[in-house]
């Protein structure tokens, strides 16, 4: 008898509870026209609410919805004209006769822009950093777009700085600064070059080539001559001469690391250049734990959606970082965020990829812990919906 | 049964093998130093290229990628020299070898990458660029139980 009693009780609060939001949701939509607003009543929007981490986040995230997408090169033929002092507006450049095809311009395409433009240029491929920092000037740079991207697929204008980083032009958004490791690891060692009437820079880069090889020939020729005939009493057996081999190469692969490399941080371009290939990310439960452990604890609840969806509704204290964010404006965004802090992506449904790439993104910029909703923004509405009918 | 050669076709039969021996080192030492100063001056697109084998996670790989370019040029360099030549070739031929694994390995699971064999924009990995390692591993393998028969012959 109790036990119905209860039940009655129950279904009454549960009745009032559901036709309370009935009238919250119509009276929102009343006022704020249509159905999705309604939606979004239901969602708590939340755009950038920064709940824990609001003196870690910028309030303003950096990436532009619109990034540069095919006209890439454009941009960064126009960055280096202009690097170059001669005024050029990207505008004036958006024409079939510079970008080709949808995936952007070619290097023939781009040296007819700067011819265009009154400018001589030399493409170039198989550059070192040892080039780029011998010739010091923009270099019209074929790169990944970010370090989650397997294909190089990007135009930038990169400039050496003296103090041993590169200054990217990166389209339409502001500059920002790489290590040289960084750099390396998004670059395929393909560019262009503004020749201004001073020395080509192919002369340069190849006479610098020409001396550190006859440099470092006449070095090991020496040392052979020197240590002949003790190499040959010291290495009188196949493991001696084996682990000879092994510890000049390791020996040599230090040195040249220090010309060609960027030693001091190796171990970031090291997770740049391996970024799209990182195990797979750990999958965590459901979007409904998550929010729920997100309230308890220290962790970050990041949407992976693009901006405009996020804005239509997300989970409350979520952040955004939409899958098209450049792995440098995320880096720039997340700078003070301590790397352990746990951080669990999610996008739109369990089928959704963004995540997965948000996540590769993460974890190649430091973050140790990061996981990905096994379920998305969808599933979530329907677990949500189900267990207040329930 | 063998007929026993004329010690002068014999001399000149040697000779000619030695040659050829030789010409096969300096081929390999060619392509071991092409490879290496390629992959050396790019150490970070070496790593992009091992990487996207998916062999090894990617602290090793980072390790590998910019090893290996130093050990190929230290083995171009012994066998130009001809110092240690007969384990520099061995050796090179387990490097070719290990190249030959993991495009076989890549070919089998059905990945669609570059070869990163020569740098950026070089073929995909195909059977075609599958030939190549294969083909110098062999040639390293030949040339080296060659000079290890003419060490043995020299000794006797």
């Amino acid at each position: 008898m109790s036990f119905c009693k209860e039940l009655c009780r129950s279904a009454k609060a549960f009745i009032i509870l559901r036709g309370l939001r009935c009238v919250l949701c119509g009276f929102v939509s009343l006022f704020s026209g249509g159905p999705i607003a309604a939606e979004a009543a239901v969602s708590v929007v939340s755009p950038n609410a920064l709940r824990d981490f609001s003196g870690v986040l910028p309030s303003s995230p950096p990436w532009e919805e619109d990034t540069a997408g095919p006209f890439c090169g454009i941009y960064a033929a126009c960055a280096a004209l202009r690097a170059s002092g001669i005024a050029a507006d990207p505008e004036d450049f958006i024409a079939t006769k510079y970008v080709g095809a949808c995936g952007g311009s070619t290097p023939a395409e781009l040296s007819q822009l700067l011819a265009d433009a009154g400018c001589d240029s030399t493409a170039i491929a198989r550059l070192s950093s040892f080039d780029l920092w011998l010739v010091g000037q923009p270099l019209l740079a074929f790169v990944r777009r970010d370090s989650a991207s397997t294909r190089f697929n990007h135009w930038v204008l990169v400039v050496p700085e003296s103090n041993g980083v590169m200054t990217v032009y990166d389209g339409p958004d502001e500059a920002y600064e790489l290590t040289t490791a960084e750099f390396l690891g998004i670059w395929s060692g393909l560019g262009l070059y503004i020749c201004d009437g001073s020395i080509n820079p192919l002369a340069i880069i190849w006479s610098g080539r020409i001396s550190l090889l006859f440099g470092a020939t006449c070095l090991v020729l020496l040392l052979i001559t020197v240590f002949r005939r003790y190499l040959s009493r010291v290495f009188t057996t196949n493991t001696r001469i084996v682990s000879g081999l092994l510890a000049a190469s390791t020996i040599l692969c230090v040195s040249g690391n220090t010309v060609f490399g960027d030693l001091s941080n190796h171990s970031r371009g090291v997770r740049v250049a391996s970024g799209p290939f990182h195990k797979a990310i750990r999958k965590t439960g459901t979007l409904y734990d998550a929010e729920r452990a997100s309230k308890s604890s220290s962790m970050l609840l990041v949407d992976a959606r693009r901006a405009r969806d996020f804005r239509l509704g997300s989970i409350a204290g979520s952040v955004n970082i939409p899958v098209s964010a450049s792995t440098w404006a995320i880096a720039e965004y997340v700078q003070k965020l301590d790397r352990n802090t746990p951080i669990v992506v999610f996008c739109q449904s369990a089928y959704c990829p963004y995540d997965d790439e948000i996540g590769a993104k993460l974890e190649s910029l430091g973050f140790t812990n990061v996981t990905v909703c096994n379920e998305g923004w969808l599933e979530y509405n329907t677990t949500w919906s189900s267990r207040n009918e329930n | 049964m063998r007929t026993k050669l004329n010690p002068l076709v014999e001399g000149w039969q040697d000779s000619a093998i030695r040659q050829t021996c030789r010409l096969f080192s300096i081929g390999i030492a060619s392509v071991l130093l092409w490879t290496g100063l390629i992959h050396l001056i790019q150490p970070y697109l070496f790593t992009h290229a091992v990487a996207s084998y998916r062999l090894f996670p990617t602290s090793i790989a980072g390790f590998i990628s910019i090893w290996i370019p130093y050990l190929q040029v230290i083995l171009a360099v012994c066998l130009a020299t001809k110092l240690v030549e007969k384990v520099a070739l061995y050796t090179s031929g387990v490097v070719f070898v290990s190249f030959f694994i993991a495009q076989l390995s890549v070919l089998v699971r059905g990945l669609d990458i570059d070869c990163g064999c020569f740098g950026f924009g070089t073929s995909k990995v195909t059977p075609f660029s599958l030939c190549l390692p294969a083909a110098l591993a062999f040639v390293c393998f030949i040339v080296g139980a060659q000079l290890a028969r003419d060490a043995t012959k020299a000794l006797r």
